[in-house]
């Protein structure tokens, strides 16, 4: 049930007596979230109920120590930072002499809990956006406790950046009377609310993106990408357009939709999208998700982390400042996706996965750079209601508390503050065309160092399959070879074999494929039967030329420099019918 | 009474005869070295007693004649400096070829072909359009009816004759129109390329490319206690054996400097091969091996009699040398690739000397690899590290990520003569553009110059062996040399450096490294121990930076690339060539593979790219590049521009197929060939078949595009009728399609010819290997200049003469 902000029940601005419990160690004052090492926790009850009194109490039984009483209470019940000593630490001037971690102000999302424990599950807040959050700043330095509420006046928002030079705020969320949530820009200060897009369909997140070249155009272009879901579908698609709103451009056409992008400092888009896993998606009902980067003209796919790995939900990544990419693996267990941490380079991000965080205590989420040393993450503690927000050092894995307000989760946290424009990019996607090109060097290739000339006895064909909408009769259907609609797959659309076109003796073809389309390639034999078919989907944008090097490539191999059969004819269309049908499937 | 108004108001005969005496018969001057064949330039004066004011022909003389007269003087202008630069031209403007082309007489042919009574300093003379007249004066001194047939003759409807010099050049506008100027910075830039350390490590002796200079260091104080002159664009500099002495090559002079380092003074100097590079000397140091690029050779120069004694055939432009721990064998790297079979994948070749004969035993292939611009010996483990560039030139350009484009990395060469290939890249942050590589003298570690990405390499050696011997044999074959990732695995740091490094040294107690980064004219002091850049020297140079060492650093910087992948100067080293012939994506997948080009001497060829797309550099470098090449953000318009007029100023090379006094006998009559207006039957030629029409003016371009019958299967999309292929498949890669015209993509840029020889493969697409393949090859309908009917001895002087412009 929706609440709007203003009709919410406030709370008392004093609430009588909040007691500040603490628990430490003999050895030293961190806080490590799998009790290896001495600790710090921080823990407010206000005795305002007979639970919080239960609360209280077991504390003190457990251990803890009360520290202060905190009487002076917040209207958003929100936890100032208290530290342990940090003199071996760089910042260690600023937290001894004014108890903070940070001096700049940040700026976070704080979700009402009831909102989303009560009708909130995983798959509507992907394509929703929380009922009655907002977008509030806070600086620790300040001596107003309370953040600033910066979206007054919506009724809900969902994701949110800052821009570049940190003067603005890009926010999605809905306002007055049109329900559906639309991309918002706002001054800093939360002041100058402007509509981007409108009657797009229901946007979700929204990110600034750095500056696009298209070839034609006189002027670069400074655009900004957004999830949407479009005309019903459950599948949220990123989205760019100008900051007016106007070039509306769909990005991502992957099936089952992508969440959580990000802007890479070398330009790409990061973003979730599911993929098959390493273990056996049937035994898993959450779907398996992995990260994937695109340029943000949405040309050229590109597995990033988390490929082939185990069964997860990975996402909300976050570029950190030593060259390294933290998100967040979730196994369903938080309601809002969190989950732990992993850090990867952004070199090797295939092959560098590191566990930061374990869900045994708690769950992380929303990830964000903080500084060299640390990031900021929202975290919940398994037997807490709310995420708070946490300074985090990705070496140690010590945390420490900066704000933390018992009825909201506080996500999404960022630090209000300039950055280096991430690099631009020079596209060739075209507007004058709807088709892509799509060839493979060497399609006999099998693996990292081996090419299996067996291949080339058996590959004859490639098979392209599309997913697009119903539009084919069922004996259409079963004439053309159609694969088996799975059952998770969203029902409006169902994979098309678009056709087949010959396989050159030494591996390679040469396609034109339309474009914006949910792809799939599959080899044939001689007979037609199947002999490798990819599962996950990939598109090409229009005048895209798109290559692979062979069939389950190694994603760190370069392609040899051999010229290769397939470029001496013209791109080939798929031919319908044109490989012969009844081979086996393996 | 003069001679001038006798001249003109009585016999012409008579005044020449007395010209002719008082200056002598042109024909028989000294300096000029006539053949009978040919006439030789006698110069305005001697025309003018003739063909006066009030002679026959006044028509030239009337309007443009003090103009003309005075354009050699414009060469002697500040402005003529500033536009030499812009030009690409070394030295001074008033000595050089391509200056001379429009603003005198005869500088094709060269003082060879001048009498006493030709002065250069007259400027454009009636020679200059009419032609050499010695033949014709000869014949009217003799008392013979003047035969005008081998003058030249400008009709109102040649205009073209004239536009070969009059139009505008961009280097021109740029400095007059413009403003620019070259500035006090630009002519004191240091640009160090190469150092060595002394016996003791307390001094480093620096090449420095832009100072034609040596710089002597003291490490401990960090100053620069000598800086020695030495020859034009000095490359690189070895320490003798017994510390004494410190040699020095200067490409642009093709000379060898000997330093002695007591004296800190050059002692000698001798003559090498054409644009010596690198230094090797043998153990006792009596012999010196450099590699001269320009002609794929080594010289072996003995330091006892002060001379090169011979000459060894390597493999294409060879370029570092290294001595063998043992100090038998001198190995030869090259930057270039043989010349091989059309769009087959390259293969270049490191050259194996025995350093005590002096002889080659053996040329090793290294396959898929090219610019091996440093080697080192690892000296105890018996093996060899050099740098190395993979380059995916037959895969078509169509992405960045992942190494799709460019590769760099590192070679090993064993004992046994086998060579891995291992890659310093990783994923999307690439090693952009190794340059050199120095090894430890206890061989645990071996530090490789970063040229484009400003880094260096540290790589632990024992690591680098064992992960490479840790590999079967297809995995050290195929992937290693392909894949990713593998530097982890041996690269112990990179290191951040100045701007542009390029060589490296080590001091000998193995404690210290340096390395010379070229456009921060600064030493980065590496600790070895620390694995540390400890401090910068500086070498003296402008700490600001000009409009033109900023795009200098552009030229060489990899950070404009998506992934840090490669620079300009990865394709164009020296601003030059790789040899390598690339399948861009703007002309389609496998379509219009495309031979690099030279960017030395650009400035006024436009318009650029093989099929004349860009009318201008900074069409050529703006956002078609960003597009197609770097997939970031296009330069911005300063540094566009910066660039633009780097690229301009990058020098031509002295051309070494031409004698310094001018053309020879040979090249003389395949001069008359490109100029010749009828075939050797007879018949005219039409303009279009004239070589001359094209290739006019200094730069030898009419900057148009034309189809000249050289279109081949894959240049474009070519819409050959069914007939000539089968099934929508194209015809053989690099065959020739006989029916080009009227075709689309068949028409291409009309190349300038400066110093042709060294830009082989020819063609736009590279498929002819040689000059000769031009005509022999793919010129079988004469669209291509009118050649069908030259005997082979006329198209041997037809080339000999393009080899001299």
């Amino acid at each position: 049930m929706f609440v709007p902000e203003t009709s919410r029940p406030q709370r008392p601005t004093e609430c009588g007596i909040g007691l500040l419990f603490i628990r430490t160690s003999v050895y030293d004052f961190g806080f490590d979230h799998k009790g290896r090492r001495g600790i710090l926790a921080l823990c407010t009850v206000r005795l305002k109920s007979v639970g919080s009194l239960f609360v209280a109490a077991a504390l003190l039984h457990m251990g803890w120590l009360v520290f202060a009483s905190d009487s002076a209470g917040r209207s958003d019940g929100g936890q100032p930072a208290v530290f342990p000593d940090d003199s071996d630490r760089p910042d260690a001037q600023r937290v001894r002499a004014g108890r903070v971690i940070l001096d700049r102000t940040i700026v976070f999302a704080q979700q009402p809990i009831l909102s989303t424990e009560v009708d909130g599950s995983i798959a509507t807040r992907r394509g929703d956006i929380p009922r009655g959050g907002r977008i509030v700043s806070w600086n620790p330095t300040s001596t107003s406790r309370r953040p600033t509420n910066l979206t007054a006046g919506f009724d809900s928002v969902g994701g949110f950046d800052i821009s570049f030079d940190g003067q603005r705020i890009l926010f999605v969320g809905t306002r007055g009377d049109d329900p559906a949530p639309a991309v918002w820009e706002m001054d800093a200060d939360g002041s100058s609310a402007r509509l981007i897009t409108r009657g797009v369909g229901a946007c979700v997140d929204a990110i600034y993106l750095s500056t696009l070249y298209l070839l034609l155009d006189e002027e670069p272009r400074n655009r900004v990408a957004f999830l949407c879901r479009q005309d019903g579908s459950q599948a949220p698609a990123l989205y760019t357009c100008h900051r007016d709103g106007s070039d509306l451009q769909q990005i991502t056409f992957a099936p089952r939709g992508v969440r959580d992008p990000l802007l890479l400092s070398d330009g790409r888009l990061v973003f979730s999208m599911s993929s098959p896993s390493g273990a056996n998606d049937a035994k898993n009902t959450l779907a398996n998700e992995s990260l994937f980067t695109i340029f943000p003209d949405g040309a050229d796919l590109f597995p990033f982390a988390g490929v082939h790995e185990d069964h997860a939900r990975r996402g909300m990544a976050a570029e950190i400042m030593n060259g390294q990419v933290i998100y967040v693996t979730s196994n369903g267990l938080d309601s809002l996706g969190g989950g732990s941490l992993v850090t990867v380079s952004t070199t090797r991000s295939l092959r560098s996965s590191r566990v930061l965080t374990e869900v045994r205590t708690g769950f992380y989420h929303s990830p964000a750079a903080l500084s060299a040393a640390e990031i900021l993450v929202s975290y919940r503690h398994k037997q807490a209601n709310s995420y708070g927000v946490y300074a985090f050092d990705p070496q140690t894995a010590l945390q420490r508390l900066i704000y933390d307000s018992p009825e909201w989760h506080e996500l999404h946290a960022k630090v209000l503050r300039p950055r280096h424009a991430p690099a631009g990019r020079s596209s060739g996607v075209r507007t004058d065309t709807r088709t892509g090109q799509l060839f493979c060097l060497d399609a006999y290739r099998v693996g990292l160092d081996r090419r299996d000339p067996d291949m080339g006895k058996r590959i004859k064909w490639a098979r392209v399959v599309a997913m697009r909408p119903k539009t084919m009769t069922d004996a259409a259907r079963r004439a053309t070879g159609m694969r088996a609609v799975p059952a998770s797959h969203e029902t409006a659309r169902s994979p098309v074999v678009l056709g087949e076109v010959p396989v050159e003796p030494d591996g390679s073809f040469f396609l034109q494929v339309p474009a914006k389309t949910p792809l799939q390639l599959e080899t044939l034999d001689g007979k037609g039967g199947s002999i490798l078919a990819m599962n996950s989907w990939f598109w090409v944008m229009p005048g895209e030329r798109r290559g692979c090097i062979g069939c389950h490539e190694d994603r760190e191999l370069t392609p040899p420099n051999r010229s290769v059969s397939a470029f001496r004819r013209r791109p080939m269309i798929p031919k319908l019918g044109a490989a012969p049908v009844g081979g086996d499937r393996p | 009474m003069s001679t001038m108004q006798f001249q003109r108001r009585d016999s012409p005969i008579l005044a020449l005869l007395i010209l002719m005496v008082q200056v002598g018969l042109p024909s028989r001057v000294a300096g000029a070295e006539p053949d009978g064949e040919f006439a030789i330039f006698v110069g305005a004066k001697i025309c003018l007693t003739c063909h006066g004011r009030h002679g026959t022909e006044d028509r030239c003389f009337e309007k443009s004649e003090p103009k003309h007269a005075r354009a050699f003087a414009k060469l002697e202008t500040t402005n003529a400096e500033h536009i030499a630069a812009l030009s690409g031209v070394l030295g001074s403007p008033t000595q050089s070829r391509l200056c001379l082309g429009c603003h005198s007489t005869g500088a094709d042919e060269g003082a060879r072909w001048m009498a006493a009574t030709f002065h250069t300093e007259d400027g454009v003379q009636c020679e200059a359009c009419h032609g050499a007249g010695g033949r014709h004066v000869d014949l009217f001194a003799g008392g013979a009816r003047p035969d005008s047939s081998d003058l030249l003759y400008i009709e109102e409807g040649d205009p073209w004759r004239c536009a070969a010099c009059h139009q505008e050049k961009r280097s021109h506008r740029d400095v007059v129109k413009n403003g620019f100027a070259l500035t006090n910075e630009d002519r004191l830039y240091k640009t160090p390329v190469d150092l060595c350390v002394s016996q003791d490590g307390r001094q480093l002796y620096v090449a420095n490319e832009h100072a034609d200079s040596v710089s002597v260091v003291d490490v401990e104080s960090g100053r620069v206690i000598a800086e020695i002159r030495v020859g034009r664009r000095p490359q690189s500099v070895v320490l003798s054996p017994d510390g004494s002495t410190v040699f020095v090559t200067c490409r642009m002079s093709d000379e060898l400097y000997v330093i002695d380092v007591a004296k800190l003074s050059t002692s000698w100097k001798t003559a090498t091969g054409r644009d010596p590079h690198g230094i090797a000397l043998d153990p006792a140091g009596t012999h010196i091996f450099v590699a001269n690029t320009g002609e794929d050779t080594v010289s072996v120069i003995d330091v006892t009699d002060r001379r090169e004694i011979k000459r060894l055939a390597t493999g294409r432009s060879p370029w570092a040398l290294a001595l063998s721990s043992d100090g038998s064998t001198v190995y030869v790297t090259s930057v270039r690739p043989r010349g091989g079979k059309f769009r087959d994948p390259p293969i270049s070749e490191v050259a194996v000397i025995d350093s005590a004969r002096a002889i080659v035993t053996k040329s090793l292939d290294i396959p898929d690899a090219h610019m091996m611009m440093g080697i080192d010996a690892v000296s105890v483990r018996e093996a060899m590290i050099f740098t190395l560039v993979r380059a995916k030139n037959l895969v078509p350009l169509t992405r960045l990520q992942q190494g799709w484009t460019m590769t760099n990395g590192i070679g090993v060469l064993w004992e046994d003569g086998r060579v891995d290939q291992i890659l310093l890249d990783l994923p999307n942050d690439a090693f952009a553009d190794p340059m050199d590589v120095a090894v430890t003298p206890n061989g645990k570690l071996a530090l490789v110059t970063g040229g484009g990405v400003d880094a260096v390499s540290v790589v632990d050696i024992a690591k680098l062996f064992a992960f490479v011997r840790s590999k079967s044999d297809n995995v050290r074959q195929h992937v290693l040399p392909n894949h990713l990732g593998s530097a982890e695995e041996f690269v112990t740091r990179r290191l951040p450096v100045g701007a542009n490094p390029r060589g490296v040294a080590v001091g000998p107690n193995g404690q210290y490294a340096y390395c010379v980064n070229a456009l921060d004219d600064s030493i980065s002091v590496i600790d070895l121990a620390q694995l540390s850049t400890t401090r910068t020297i500086l070498l003296g140079g402008p700490t600001s930076r000009s409009e033109l060492r900023r795009g200098e650093r552009l030229f060489h910087s990899a950070a404009g690339t998506f992934g840090r992948q490669f620079s300009c100067r990865s394709c164009h080293p020296d601003g030059h060539i790789d040899g390598l012939t690339f399948d861009i994506e703007a002309d389609g997948l496998g379509l219009h593979p495309v031979d690099n080009r030279s960017l030395r001497g650009i400035a006024d060829t436009m318009p650029f790219k093989w099929t004349g797309t860009n009318a201008s550099l900074f069409d050529q470098c703006g956002p078609r590049l960003a597009r197609f090449f770097t997939r970031r953000a296009p330069f911005s318009p300063d540094e566009l521009l910066a660039l633009v007029r780097y690229m301009r100023t990058i020098e031509r090379t002295p051309n070494r197929y031409r004698k310094p006094t001018g053309l020879t006998v040979a090249q003389r009559r395949g001069k008359a060939i490109f100029e010749r207006t009828v075939a050797n039957d007879g018949r005219p030629i039409p303009l279009t078949g004239q070589c001359r029409f094209c290739h006019r003016g200094a730069h030898r371009t009419n900057e148009a595009k034309f189809k000249v019958g050289t279109a081949m299967w894959y240049d474009g999309d070519i819409n050959v009728p069914s007939d000539f292929r089968r099934a929508n498949e194209y015809g053989e890669l690099g065959t020739y399609v006989f029916i080009d015209a009227g075709l689309p993509g068949a028409e291409f840029d009309v190349p300038h010819l400066q110093n042709l020889m060294e830009s082989a493969p020819f063609l736009h697409n590279g498929a002819a290997a040689t000059l000769e393949e031009i005509w022999t090859r793919f010129n079988m309908v004469d669209r291509h200049g009118q050649t069908g009917d030259l005997v082979r001895q006329q198209l041997n002087d037809l080339i000999s003469y393009l080899k001299s412009l």
